[in-house]
């Protein structure tokens, strides 16, 4: 099936939106945040597309451009109230599925950005969006105690690409070890054979790329006969448990937050160390309103003994970018 | 004199790029297209007509000055937008050139907790501002149903209606005074009476505040407006009061009001045929007649006028829900929207409805007799019919409103909904009512009203009277022309 051709299951979508207009989704998108400008938003870019699809609109690199604006956040789904609606109606508007086809065709025409095609070449060489070298992809667990996995084990790690090479999020895997080996659960990881999980290609559009990574870590999987992933990352998580091709592999993927929850459940998680401090809990994304979890983190932040969780204004379903 | 503008030259981008800097002007075919419609009904296929030229987001009321002085000069009419909820086509360029959008300018400039007033930019949505004077423990001046989207300004610029009103007051008479750019490039204090804007009353020189407030933005740029504000009441309570029939509900509205009992903050009413259409949505139980009564204040003064205002309702056969029923009502005002796909289920809407509404003002007196009309004309034409919803404040402005659904896809609907529309419209008027409570009146850009329809509550030389303003203040008619009718009389105003 072509790509506007799946575009057409969505006129339903695009007719609600450009009929309806009411642009509830704006205020608060961060897409519309960061540049103010109605093609910056849901109700906006549903016009833009209607106008796409009727042949008004040209495909071009700077559509691509501003397309490519879009956080893929989807505030503007839960926010749209269509939601307020019985489910029998059926009037989900379905933003990121749209925008996610539009830049598709538009990559697929040739229109890319330069940034996007970086990212994208970096993908396809190195597995990574940075292009940096795929062998050092478990650089970040030199000295930790890390296992790679053997045709002996039935659930592995899944390690993002940010987690494994930016200095900013490293801190994070490491910890995960530290944490993870304590309550007994090995830290056994796929190794530097493990590629992107193809969310970032898949969200730019770059499905045929998306394709090739996902069967590459599948068949990584396959090989060794690993059952079940955790992700630490909730982009992982989404796309191995919702996008298609990791979907129909049916693998058993659970995010970190969930395993931890479940170990305090069970009382084999136990913090002792009072924490004299307030904190609250930002929801990603993909992990709230993506994957809907939205209680395990907070589980885990109220079981810890001195610590004040304070709930943001705008949090779970809500949750800004 | 007839209407003739400029075009814009590749120069004069250059020029407004200069004042307004690069990431503040959008000449793109995509980031136009968003600014042809607002929420009024289009014909399907001239969905993309009424282009802007260029998409302009000024920061300072000095970038919005420069740029409205270039477009004067070059004769380029400037539309204004906020939040695009309008229903009357208000922010549609009819004649392209520039359209300003103003949400950049979004920012709450002071609040003054002492003499408890607020000073804004238009851009900033109604429910943020809401939400940020909540944080400091104040009620805001605005809460129209499109709160989550539309602007201070675009209310200001349309005289839009308020959920609280009965406490708060209409947005109109909160405003204690506006910064606005004229035509000329100037920038002007327009104050009540006064060249001051943080005074509620004064006795020196022209009311400018008022002149400028439901202007459709055809007389200036509103850059700052300085609002009243209220302390957030101690207490709020919402009751849905049900009825046998219409008329009694209206009949027990009528005696609450007389009896002008303090904190009641919104009346909203609603008709049988209303909630025949919620029911077949929602489910639950269908009754002659409802309405939403919101009372705030001091505990003590809330007790009291519930007590009160329960034993008129229950006199003209009413029956509180109860709370849960009415905190649902309430927490869904914003929701009116998703009812206008809500038609029909998927299976039957091929694709969805369109849904709209006319609202003229009427007396409160003349409702019952004004919807009961409007359901035979939507039935007539063989529309949808979603019932009668009315806004009441006091006797003489209550918002009256009939809803109804089509499929805008299909254009001989176009047709037959302008009709109706007009239809509708005119039985307002004949029973002395005004074209439109809060929407305006600017179908002409769209194509759904003739000036026959705005010479039907004005004469004409009263019209005229309204270009003579505009032509004071903005004589190359470059602010927003064709809203009002004012294009169309431009030549015969001397």
């Amino acid at each position: 099936m072509s790509i506007l051709d799946r575009i057409k299951e969505y006129e339903k979508d695009l007719f609600i939106c450009n009929t309806c207009r009411c642009g509830f989704c704006r205020d608060d998108c961060p897409w519309f945040r960061a540049l103010k400008i109605e093609s910056a938003s849901a109700r906006g870019i549903l016009q833009v597309v209607q106008g796409y699809l009727e042949g008004f609109v040209k495909p071009s690199v700077t559509l691509q451009q501003r397309l490519a604006g879009c956080y893929m956040c989807k505030y503007c789904v839960e926010r749209c109230p269509t939601n307020a609606l019985p489910e029998k109606f059926d009037a989900k508007v379905r933003v990121n599925e749209i925008v996610e086809l539009i830049r598709a065709d538009l990559l697929d025409k040739g229109f890319a950005p330069a940034k996007v095609s970086e990212l994208l070449l970096n993908l396809r060489r190195t597995y990574n969006p940075w292009g940096l070298p795929a062998e050092k992809r478990m650089a970040w667990a030199e000295g930790l105690p890390v296992k790679v996995a053997t045709k002996n084990c039935s659930e592995a790690f899944f390690i993002c690409c940010a987690y494994s090479y930016d200095e900013n999020c490293k801190g994070l895997a490491k910890t995960a070890v530290v944490l993870f080996n304590k309550i007994h659960v090995p830290f056994v990881t796929l190794g530097d054979e493990q590629r992107c999980c193809g969310d970032m290609a898949l969200r730019l559009g770059e499905r045929e790329l998306f394709k090739i990574l996902a069967e590459h870590n599948i068949s990584l999987l396959r090989k060794n006969q690993i059952e079940s992933l955790i992700t630490l990352s909730p982009h992982d998580y989404n796309t191995i448990k919702n996008d298609e091709i990791y979907r129909d592999a049916k693998i058993n993927v659970k995010h970190y937050v969930q395993i931890l929850a479940e170990k305090i459940d069970g009382g084999e998680l136990k913090f002792s160390k009072r924490v004299e401090r307030k904190v609250t809990f930002h929801d990603p994304c993909f992990l709230g309103r993506y994957s809907k979890i939205y209680e395990e983190p907070r589980k885990i932040l109220e079981s810890i003994p001195g610590l004040t969780f304070i709930e943001m204004y705008r949090n779970k379903k809500y949750s800004f970018f | 004199m007839s209407l003739k503008f400029g075009t814009i030259s590749n120069k004069l981008v250059d020029a407004i790029e200069r004042v307004v800097g690069s990431t503040n002007i959008f000449t793109e075919i995509f980031d136009r297209i968003p600014y042809s419609r607002d929420n009024c009904p289009y014909r399907w296929s001239e969905k993309f007509k009424f282009l802007p030229d260029i998409v302009v987001t000024p920061e300072t009321v000095e970038q919005v000055a420069e740029v409205v002085k270039l477009a004067n000069e070059n004769r380029i009419p400037i539309t204004q937008s906020g939040g695009r909820t309008g229903m009357s086509g208000g922010c549609v360029p009819k004649y392209g050139g520039i359209l300003m959008d103003m949400k950049k300018m979004d920012k709450i400039i002071e609040l003054n907790e002492e003499d408890l007033y607020v000073r804004v930019q238009p851009g900033i949505t109604n429910l943020r501002l809401l939400n940020e004077l909540e944080r400091k423990g104040y009620l805001g001046p605005h809460e129209p149903g499109s709160s989550p989207s539309s602007t201070i300004g675009g209310s200001l610029s349309t005289s839009g209606v308020n959920y609280r009103q009965g406490v708060t007051g209409a947005l109109i008479d909160e405003v204690l005074g506006l910064e606005v750019v004229l035509a000329s490039g100037e920038v002007i204090r327009a104050g009540r009476n006064s060249a001051r804007t943080n005074l509620g009353k004064s006795s020196v020189g022209y009311d400018l505040a008022h002149l400028f407030l439901g202007d459709f933005g055809s007389l200036g740029v509103k850059t700052e407006a300085v609002l009243k504000i209220i302390p957030l009441p101690e207490t709020q309570e919402i009751h849905v009061v049900v009825f046998p029939d219409f008329e009694s509900t209206l009949k027990a509205i009528m005696a609450i009001q007389r009896r002008r009992l303090p904190g009641i903050f919104t009346y909203t009413a609603y008709d049988r045929e209303y909630m025949e259409k919620a029911v077949s949505i929602y489910g639950g139980e269908v009754y002659g007649g409802a309405v939403m009564i919101g009372i705030m204040g001091d505990a003590k003064v809330v007790d009291y006028t519930r007590r009160e205002a329960e034993e008129i309702w229950k006199k003209h056969g009413g029956k509180d829900l109860g709370p849960e029923e009415s905190k649902a009502e309430w927490e869904n005002r914003y929701d009116v929207y998703p009812k206008m796909i809500a038609g029909l289920p998927r299976d039957d809407i091929k694709p969805a409805a369109r849904w709209h509404y006319e609202d003229p003002t009427v007396n409160l007196s003349k409702l019952a007799q004004f919807l009961r009309k409007c359901h035979e004309i939507v039935k007539k034409y063989g529309f949808d019919d979603w019932g009668g919803e009315a806004w009441i404040y006091d006797q003489t402005s209550t918002l009256a409103a009939i809803m109804y659904g089509w499929n805008e896809k299909d254009e001989e609907n176009w047709e037959k909904y302008c009709r109706c529309a007009n239809e509708i419209v005119m039985v307002g008027i004949e029973l002395g009512g005004s074209i439109s409570n809060c929407l305006g009146y600017d179908g002409r850009k769209v194509g759904r009203h003739g000036l026959e329809l705005l010479l039907s509550e004005y004469k004409k030389h009263e019209l005229k009277t309204l270009v003579k303003i505009k032509k004071a203040l903005d004589p190359n008619c470059i602010m927003n022309p064709g809203v009002m009718g004012l294009d169309e009389l431009w030549g015969e105003a001397a």
